[in-house]
């Protein structure tokens, strides 16, 4: 049975920090990045493969991540899947995909997600995100807070405005 | 002229321009972008852009960035269709030296690029093997 070893939210998805220091970390040996804008953009698609050169990885949608999911094909692989966005991992969760942790790394601020969560400015969050993350945790999910792997992990807290 | 860009994660494009300073002086066309942790990564987009509109006088833009696959890399990569630029990884000292001097002697962005890329890889030397000294 495949793994989920991570679940990471980070804008940059594939990504050099990402790459670097939670493949090695985690012992992931498959990543797939979630977002269902960028998977429709081949050339987005081949610039964020290109970049990740100590594994295989593959940009999805949250539909297709599930597709893959369920086809079996995956056997005992450990998986590293990082979200574009809180709303990419809520989607994959009402889908039903599973997993027991959701890590916040790096969320790109924008006029709406402008509620700090963390003491580095990494996660700027918007009322909805809020509520996203609130239906998570009360499906038992771990939601937490981790820059990278020499930061102590922090746990989210914030439930409501 | 072909203009030059640094970018990298924190210092590293100006203290690489400060280190110019001291050798061979300031390159002319050249600007230099860092990325802290907390910067916008979508301001950093638009930054990149500006900087390299502003570069290019026709004959196009060397990108040189610190690392393939970080925020720097990634974010002009996506501009290699739109923008008459070359990118490249793996920026260090000997690389920028050879942009400056290659393009000195009026070359094009192709031949600076192709340039750039035999001298960054040559500027990487082990000393004691170069010397053919044992190691103690």
């Amino acid at each position: 049975m495949a793994e989920v070893v991570l679940a990471r939210v980070d804008a940059r998805m594939i990504h050099g920090a990402v790459v670097s220091t939670w493949v090695p970390n985690t012992q992931a040996n498959v990543l797939f990045a979630i977002d269902d804008e960028t998977y429709k953009d081949d050339f987005k698609c081949m610039i964020m493969k290109n970049c990740a050169l100590n594994i295989r990885s593959e940009v999805y949608s949250v539909e297709k991540l599930i597709e893959v999911w369920n086809s079996g094909k995956l056997r005992n692989r450990k998986v590293l899947v990082v979200f574009k966005s809180i709303e990419m991992a809520y989607k994959a969760f009402k889908l039903g995909f599973q997993f027991e942790a959701l890590q916040l790394g790096y969320i790109i601020p924008d006029e709406k997600k402008t509620i700090q969560v963390d003491d580095r400015k990494a996660i700027l969050v918007s009322p909805e995100d809020i509520e996203m993350l609130k239906e998570m945790k009360d499906s038992n999910i771990n939601v937490y807070m981790q820059y990278s792997p020499q930061f102590v992990p922090v746990a989210y807290t914030k439930y409501e405005l | 002229m072909v203009g030059f860009l640094l970018l990298s994660h924190g210092d590293l494009s100006k203290g690489i321009l400060s280190t110019c300073d001291c050798i061979i002086g300031i390159p002319e066309k050249t600007k230099t972008i860092t990325l802290a942790i907390e910067d916008n990564i979508s301001q950093f987009e638009t930054q990149i852009k500006e900087a390299i509109d502003e570069l290019d006088d026709g004959d196009g833009v060397l990108v040189m960035v610190d690392v393939l696959g970080g925020t720097p890399c990634n974010q002009c990569s996506a501009l290699l269709k739109e923008k008459k630029i070359e990118l490249l990884t793996g920026m260090n000292f000997p690389m920028i030296v050879a942009a400056y001097e290659c393009r000195m002697q009026g070359n094009d962005l192709q031949t600076i690029k192709n340039y750039c890329v035999k001298w960054a890889k040559e500027g990487i030397v082990s000393v004691r093997e170069k010397l053919h000294l044992e190691s103690l």
